[in-house]
């Protein structure tokens, strides 16, 4: 009974903080990124960027999609990370997707 | 009408010819990079950017990439969808920001879709999953290659592919012969690991550019370029067999066109090991000082590169407790130059001199058999390329080798092995290429040889892509080789069987028949590669070290009948899931000479060889893990005494696990494993162990593992340019 109680408070004190914690997915479009190389650039530093959650890539339509923790960083945040490295990217769509537990 | 026709056509094809691409370079600032090299990737078809940074490219409809590069600003490609589209391209200065990449694609051993010749390469992601230590360890996840010991008491290590031993494959090093003679014998061990950049693996009869030897394939070996992303790199690693190892390697750009690297390694291994507790050191002592230092100058017009390289080893093995004492001391001092001219580009026609040089100094004993041997070699080669319209290429020139050995051999008695050797010769090598769609290279080369006369070398590549997803490759050619028979079987030295040589011993003369082909299956979004191949080594003239007829010694003579290898390998590649690639092969080898008249196996040669190996990756590749698994077959030992036989007649089959975990941060990585996780060890490796002095005592018997379980870390840091 008691270790029931112990576990259903653990679980909702999890619950609760993934409810606080929102995943975001921006989509950039990235100009200048061409090929494989501009890839693994951008990979190795953005993966490194806080928040951020997974990385792919589309190279034929120049996009970098973005899956990030919306409480950690922002599309602005990202956007000037990626400029640093050299990466002119524009905003095209950003959906939140509040994680469901 | 007919006439109409035709010139229509050939108005047609000639607008075609006369369309350009158009567009302009710059930095990301918007500032022209005049200067920048505009070329299609693969050719020497190009143009160079004016001073406001624009440039035009004659179309091309056999090629879509443009390859974009300036030095101090990151090489880039394009692909050119629309030939009227005007290409506004940025390159990113290298000082600026803040990370790496040398391979270009996703699977990090590649089957080449675009060489002709069928070729592997192993990339430096796939030299990070063997962690240790230097060119040896680096096939540990190719298929293709096995690695094994060749004696049970220098840890030497040698190579085999298509199942002959690494004396039929030619090894180059910046595509140039390296490592032979008597640095064939330790050579693996000459090459550490972060100095590599990547590996090329040629199976079959390769290009007649770099000579006539290259009997089972070629392996190629870059090092780290000077003008790469990488400006500092350092490793160190530590093993519980006693080995530590630091590496440090620096680029360093004078200015624009001048660039530098140095290159120093360290490692030894102080542990006087011996887990079988026979008394005899499993593995020697080796320390070695290794250091290198490269230039590369580079203008529109001309390029220039420099290397030397300096390395100094000692190895120290045998018995811990006794009089028989093993001792190789190595120096060995290297240089090349290099000279491109570039002539015209869009011609592509250039012109080549490479020019290289060694000395190479062993001083060994084992036991009371003491070998000296001295190498000095001298290589020249003048290349010129041009091509006739995209369809037709061609590459000629003169190459000269000069080898002089001095060798000294004493058992009992001393004796010298002087000899002289120099091939020059003339070569041509034409491309013909459809579209392609379909590619002939044609080549031959004829040689003078000062001991062994005219040698004519033809050989021939055919590929066929039959679509963007099945290839298929085809090639005939034939090789020689002068044996070097002491440097080559200085393994035979820890062994007291007697040393018959023949004096009238011949060059070596092969024919390699092979096909392969290549396909790329779409499984639900994901790319399944599966090839298979099939190769035919058959020698007209071969050494053969006979060890069958008597137990008690060695006997080099002329091949007498038939010699063969067979080769078939088919081998599947995948990302199954995301982040989890699967590499499975599979080869059977059928490996036979004539030994004493009579047909049969190789010795010390497995039947067949499985290899699968998994990498996984978390999504953002913080993490990796790699596991590898071979299935060796068995095989064959030389004939023992009939009478009193001290080893087995057959060998069986065993497996080798090895795995590996990194942890990749933003500049640093940090990696542990272990090697040999069943724990398998080769028993009885060393014949009459107790009695070194015994005419029974062999070390050279070797077909398995010799060091067990091995558990080992290390770390890298680099500085990259990005």
């Amino acid at each position: 009974m008691k270790t029931k109680l112990v576990l259903s408070v653990i679980f909702s004190v999890l619950f609760s903080f993934t409810a606080f914690s929102a995943k975001q997915t921006a989509i950039f479009n990235v100009s200048n990124m061409h090929g494989e190389h501009c890839k693994k650039i951008i990979e190795k530093n953005i993966a490194y960027e806080k928040g951020v959650k997974a990385l792919t890539f589309d190279l034929t339509k120049n996009l970098v999609t973005i899956t990030f923790d919306d409480a950690k960083t922002n599309t602005e945040k990202l956007q000037t990370a990626l400029k640093k490295i050299g990466y002119d990217a524009t905003l095209e769509t950003s959906k939140t997707e509040t994680k469901k537990k | 009408m007919k006439a109409i026709i035709i010139n229509i056509t050939l108005l047609f094809s000639l607008f075609t010819l006369q369309s350009q691409i158009k567009g302009r370079v710059a930095d990301i600032n918007n500032q022209p990079l005049a200067g920048a090299n505009i070329l299609w990737l693969n050719t020497q078809i190009g143009a160079v950017a004016d001073a406001d940074g624009y440039f035009t490219i004659p179309a091309s409809n056999n090629h879509n990439t443009l390859i974009i590069t300036y030095v101090g600003y990151v090489s880039d490609t394009v692909t050119v969808t629309n030939r009227d589209e005007f290409y506004n391209i940025v390159l990113r200065d290298n000082l600026t920001l803040g990370e790496v990449s040398i391979e270009r694609a996703r699977l990090s051993t590649l089957k080449s879709r675009q060489a002709i010749v069928q070729t592997e390469k192993i990339n430096s992601e796939e030299l990070f999953k063997a962690a240790c230590c230097n060119l040896s360890e680096s096939f540990e996840t190719n298929p293709s290659v096995d690695v094994s010991y060749s004696d049970a008491a220098t840890g030497a290590k040698q190579i085999k592919l298509l199942g002959l031993s690494g004396s039929y494959v030619q090894m180059m090093t910046e595509n140039i012969p390296n490592l032979r003679g008597i640095a064939s014998v330790f050579g693996l061990g000459y090459i550490p690991g972060s100095w590599m950049e990547s590996i090329q693996i040629s199976k079959g009869t390769a290009s007649v550019i770099n000579g006539y030897e290259a009997i089972t394939g070629q392996i190629n070996v870059e090092y780290k370029k000077p003008d790469g992303d990488q400006i500092v790199h350092l490793n160190a690693f530590g093993s519980d067999a006693g080995r530590v190892e630091t590496n440090a390697n620096a680029a360093i750009n004078i200015n624009s066109r001048l660039t530098t690297g140095v290159f120093l390694h360290y490692s030894d291994e102080f542990i006087k090991l011996d887990q079988n507790n026979d008394n005899f050191m499993d593995m020697p002592m080796i320390r070695q000082y290794n250091f290198a230092n490269r230039w590369k100058f580079h203008s529109n017009k001309y390029e220039f590169q420099a290397f030397v390289r300096a390395l100094s080893e000692r190895r120290m093995g045998g018995q811990i407790d006794g009089d028989y004492h093993i001792g190789i001391d190595t120096k060995r001092y290297e240089f090349f130059v290099k000279n491109g001219f570039l002539i015209n580009a869009e011609k592509g026609e250039s012109m080549g001199l490479i020019i290289s040089g060694s000395i190479h100094n062993q001083d060994a004993e084992y036991g009371h058999r003491k070998y000296e041997g001295n190498q000095d070699n001298l290589y020249a080669n003048l290349i010129y390329a041009t091509s006739f319209g995209e369809m037709h290429k061609l590459t000629t020139g003169a190459s000269i080798n000069f080898d002089k050995y001095a060798e000294l051999l004493t058992i009992h008695t001393s004796e010298n092995f002087p000899r002289k050797e120099l091939a020059a010769g003339t070569f041509a090598e034409y491309t013909f290429n459809y579209n392609d769609k379909f590619i002939a290279l044609a080549g031959a080369r004829i040689d003078e040889n000062s001991l062994y006369g005219t040698l004519f070398t033809p050989r021939l590549h055919l590929k066929y892509n039959a679509s963007e997803h099945f290839q298929l490759r085809a090639s005939v050619g034939r090789g020689f080789r002068s044996p070097n028979i002491l440097a080559e079987n200085n393994n035979l030295l820890a062994s007291n069987r007697i040393l018959n040589i023949d004096s009238n011993l011949k060059m070596e003369e092969s024919w390699n028949y092979g096909i392969s082909f290549l396909s790329h299956i779409d499984i639900f979004n994901r790319d399944l590669t599966i090839s298979g191949e099939y190769y035919h080594t058959q020698f007209v003239n071969q050494v053969i070290a006979d060890m069958d007829s008597d137990p008690h010694a060695v006997h080099f003579q002329n091949l007498d009948g038939q010699s063969y290898s067979r080769n078939a390998q088919i081998e599947a590649n995948m990302e199954v899931l995301t982040g989890l690639t699967i590499t499975a092969a599979h080869r059977i080898m059928d490996v036979k000479t004539t030994i004493a008249g009579v047909l049969r196996q190789k010795p010390l040669t497995s039947r067949y060889k499985s290899l699968i190996t998994a990498t996984y990756q978390t999504p953002l590749k913080k993490w990796q893990f790699d596991f590898t698994a071979q299935f060796n077959g068995g095989g064959r030992l030389p004939d023992p005494d009939a009478e009193n036989p001290l080893w087995e007649k057959t060998f069986k089959p065993y497996t080798v696990l090895n795995a590996q975990i990194t942890k990749n941060f933003k500049t640093w990585s940090v990696y542990g494993g272990s090697e040999n996780i069943t724990n398998f060890v080769q028993a009885n490796a060393i014949i009459d162990v107790t009695n070194p002095n015994s005419g029974n005592f062999d070390a050279s018997l070797v077909w398995g593992p010799l060091h067990g379980r091995k558990f080992y870390v290390g770390l890298r840091w680099s500085l990259d340019k990005y």
